[in-house]
């Protein structure tokens, strides 16, 4: 039998709570050795959809295979490849960090020698070194997070699923975090990351968008852009006195969908395309046969992914909206 | 094998340093329970309430000796703070909260008792304490009691005398009916007549009282019969009194002999009676004892099993019904449901570090108490494996707690339960025999029940604690420890 290249797949997965609240026609696949993100508002159905995939939940419906296994029947060996990091837990406030590292190291089993080298490197690796002999208690809630996340390696797993790990710390310390998530990647290491910080699909391989427990969309961020601003933006850059000019310019070409003024940067436009560099090559030379617009830049832009969550969810409402009338 | 031994030594090696690192935790573990077992040690002591009490009594007998031998006696039982004739004073002054009792003594008692009637010697007080009831009533009983027995010793004291002077009359009667008998000339008719005549009244006295005339009557057995006895002879002297004056006592030999033998055997009674010491007339029974034990214990010896019990219990259930909520609130349990590690692992792993931390506290306090004087007198291999038993069924119903609590607050609410619950049904305070047949089962399932009747036998009487002990702490941990895995096992892999 052909191994599949997903260490996660969910096949229409449902788990209803009650009333409208719970995760609906959850269809996901998580290939082996990328970074997964789930994106979503708080509430949106990201915990729950972690906690169905490490068993912590059962679903109503549908089927959830990780690593080959239903996660209900998980073996203490499969339990051993997996790291979690849960949204909640920072590990006990009387231990110190190595000693909560020491505890967690017995949990997964780890022998004795393994262990103190293992913990040396993670202590290394996520920059508590110093703090190793510090308690729990007395760490910031950032440490507390690095701590947590070593913890969840200490047993070099091959699949982590880490929910909202770089929730309420400062940006620096969020940047650390996926530069560390990307070192285990290319490790060879899966990781299934849930994160409220819209822009941190950026760092991920696959991005999966999720509101009001249903799955919206998955793929990768460009793929994600491009769905949101149908195709790619090419910026560009005039005298404020020939804006105008430059958008009927632009707009009459045929490889441009849409012209945007801006009204906060005088000057400023943005033309939809469908590929930014090949776009570029056509449209500059378009202004030489208009010496009155005087064009100082064109480059490719790429809205932050801010923005691009805001497109895709005003999109899905204007979807939903359209469909409502259509009823 | 080796990674389950790993596992489990994960909890116990958190556990134990969790709790080391506390040691305010760990000082107050030890040395509050301590401090309230020698609070408790230095200032219980067991006694009858002290009874503030006003003694009313009538007019007449203020100022007679008769007053201070009563209040002697009362004294023992009461702290006499005033005596008064004033019923009405001494009655509002107990209203007010003022005095415990007010003891009314009545007048004319000595009529009352001729009339047939007992006396009455009425105890007031205003109690909501049904225990100082219990003890206001004994008292006032047991004073009665001795009371009585003092009128009763000075009665017996009288008829002693009276034993006496009748003893000396029938010695003459008899004398003289065995002169008169032989038709002695010394026989003076004058002088037996008045002796039958004294002696007949004296016999009516006897006839009188059935009780009486069987204690003086030979035999004494039929109170019936020693009253016809008493009348017969009775009879006789009035014949012979009789005969004394018509002349003709020479015909009465044979009732003259009769009457002269009934008196020798009265006479001998009677001198026995005269012999008997009053006390032995008033109580004929005398009560002994023999605590075979040796000297009871004091109270705070006697006590302090129970409170031993009582403390660790308490820190037993407490640890283990906070454990496994805080384990939740603190997001533990769902790392520890993705975790390789079974809930037997987990449970296994506290169970066994919070044995070793309680016992560690009652090596300590059985230590300090020891310095103090108390004994330990059974085996010490007894004591630590009924402490282990006794640890590990407080700990089952500590985590039983936890399984149902969703707060530390709700889990610590419910450990004061068990520890109110363990104070009235584990005979702690209460003997278990005060309470219904129905009620008394409740104490059944307390760990605390079967730990103090351990701990008398071990370390008071120095003997095996009874087989049931064992093994209802030992069924308690087994089916505690079952409860737990049951309730628990849902929500360690599944977030409900």
């Amino acid at each position: 039998m052909q191994q599949s290249p997903n260490i996660i797949e969910m096949r229409d997965v449902n788990l209803k709570f009650g009333g409208d609240t719970g995760v609906f026609d959850l269809n996901i696949d998580v290939p082996q050795g990328s970074i997964f993100g789930m994106i979503g508002p708080s509430g949106s159905g990201k915990t729950t959809t972690a906690r169905l995939m490490v068993g912590l939940y059962r679903p109503t419906s549908g089927s959830i295979r990780v690593m080959g296994r239903e996660p209900a029947r998980f073996k203490a060996r499969d339990r051993e490849r997996i790291g979690y990091m849960p949204q909640q837990f920072v590990l006990y406030p009387n231990l110190t960090v190595e000693e909560n590292l020491r505890f967690v190291a017995s949990l997964y089993g780890v022998g004795f020698r393994r262990r103190r080298k293992r913990i040396d490197e993670l202590l290394e690796f996520v920059e508590l070194t110093d703090a190793r002999r510090r308690l729990g208690s007395q760490l910031s809630g950032g440490m507390k997070r690095r701590l947590e996340l070593a913890g969840s390696l200490i047993h070099e797993p091959t699949l982590l699923f880490a929910d909202e790990p770089t929730a309420g710390i400062d940006p620096v310390l969020r940047s650390k975090f996926w530069k560390a998530f990307h070192d285990l990647r290319s490790q060879g290491r899966t990781l299934f990351v849930t994160t409220q910080y819209v822009g941190e699909a950026a760092y991920c391989d696959l991005v999966g968008v999720m509101r009001d427990g249903r799955l919206l969309f998955v793929d990768t961020p460009d793929g994600l852009r491009r769905r949101a601003v149908g195709g790619e933006v090419v910026q560009l850059s005039v005298d404020p006195g020939c804006v105008r000019e430059a958008a009927r310019i632009l707009y009459e070409h045929p490889i441009v969908s849409d012209v945007h003024i801006s009204r906060s940067e005088p000057g400023l436009l943005q033309a939809y395309v469908e590929e930014a560099g090949s776009a570029l090559t056509v449209l500059i030379p378009l202004f030489d046969a208009h010496p009155d617009v005087i064009l100082k830049q064109a480059e490719e832009y790429r809205p932050p992914f801010d923005d691009i969550f805001i497109m895709l969810m005003e999109k899905v409402d204007r979807e939903e909206a359209a469909e409502q009338r259509n009823v | 094998m080796f990674k389950g031994f790993i596992r489990f030594l994960a909890f116990f090696t958190k556990e134990v340093t969790e709790i080391s690192r506390q040691p305010k935790l760990v000082l107050s573990l030890i040395l509050g329970p301590f401090l309230i077992l020698l609070l408790f040690g230095a200032g219980y002591q067991g006694d009858q309430p002290l009874l503030k009490t006003i003694l009313v009594v009538p007019e007449a007998m203020i100022d007679t000796p008769v007053l201070e031998q009563m209040r002697t006696a009362i004294q023992a039982n009461y702290e006499i703070v005033e005596t008064s004739t004033d019923r009405t004073a001494a009655m509002d002054k107990l209203i007010k909260g003022q005095v415990d009792v007010v003891e009314i003594i009545p007048g004319n008692i000595e009529e009352t008792v001729l009339n047939g009637q007992q006396a009455q010697v009425e105890f007031k007080y205003n109690e909501i304490n049904p225990l100082t009831e219990q003890w206001i009533q004994y008292l006032g009983y047991a004073q009665v009691t001795e009371l009585n027995k003092t009128i009763l010793r000075s009665q017996a004291d009288q008829l002693k005398e009276e034993a006496a002077d009748a003893n000396t009359e029938l010695a003459n009667m008899k004398r003289q009916l065995d002169a008169l008998k032989e038709i002695s000339s010394t026989a003076d008719p004058q002088e037996v007549a008045a002796s039958a005549r004294e002696l007949n009244e004296a016999l009516g006295v006897l006839a009188a009282s059935p009780v009486l005339a069987a204690q003086v009557a030979a035999g004494g057995d039929d109170p019936e019969q020693a009253q016809q006895e008493i009348r017969d002879l009775r009879e006789d002297l009035t014949v012979i009194e009789q005969s004394t004056t018509n002349g003709d006592l020479e015909a009465q030999q044979e009732r003259i002999g009769r009457a002269s033998q009934r008196i020798g055997e009265l006479e001998q009674i009677t001198g026995k009676l005269v012999a008997l010491p009053s006390e032995v007339i008033v109580s004929p029974l005398q009560q002994t004892y023999e605590n075979v034990y040796g000297t009871a214990l004091t109270f705070m010896v006697y006590y302090v099993p129970g409170v031993l019990a009582l403390i660790i219990q308490h820190i037993a259930v407490t640890l283990g019904a906070l454990s496994l909520v805080r384990e939740r609130l603190l997001g533990a349990i769902e790392f520890y449901g993705v975790a390789p590690v079974s809930l037997t692992q987990v449970l296994t792993g506290k169970y066994m570090a919070y044995t070793l931390f309680t016992g560690i506290i009652i090596a300590i306090l059985v230590g300090l108490m020891m310095a103090l004087g108390v004994p330990f007198v059974g085996s010490v291999t007894l004591f630590v494996g009924l402490s282990a038993l006794f640890i590990l069924a407080a700990l089952g119903v500590g985590f039983a707690i936890s399984a149902l609590s969703s707060t530390d607050s709700q889990a610590v609410q419910l450990s004061m339960l068990v520890l109110l619950f363990s104070m009235f049904f584990s005979g702690f305070f209460l003997p278990l025999e005060n309470f219904s047949q129905y009620v008394r089962p409740v104490g059944a399932i307390i760990p605390q029940t079967y730990a103090i009747q351990g701990y008398q036998d071990i370390m008071l009487r120095g003997r095996v604690p009874d087989q049931l002990v064992w093994v209802a702490l030992a069924a308690i941990a087994v089916i505690t420890f079952v409860v737990v895995q049951v309730v628990w096992r849902r929500q360690f892999r599944q977030i409900s």
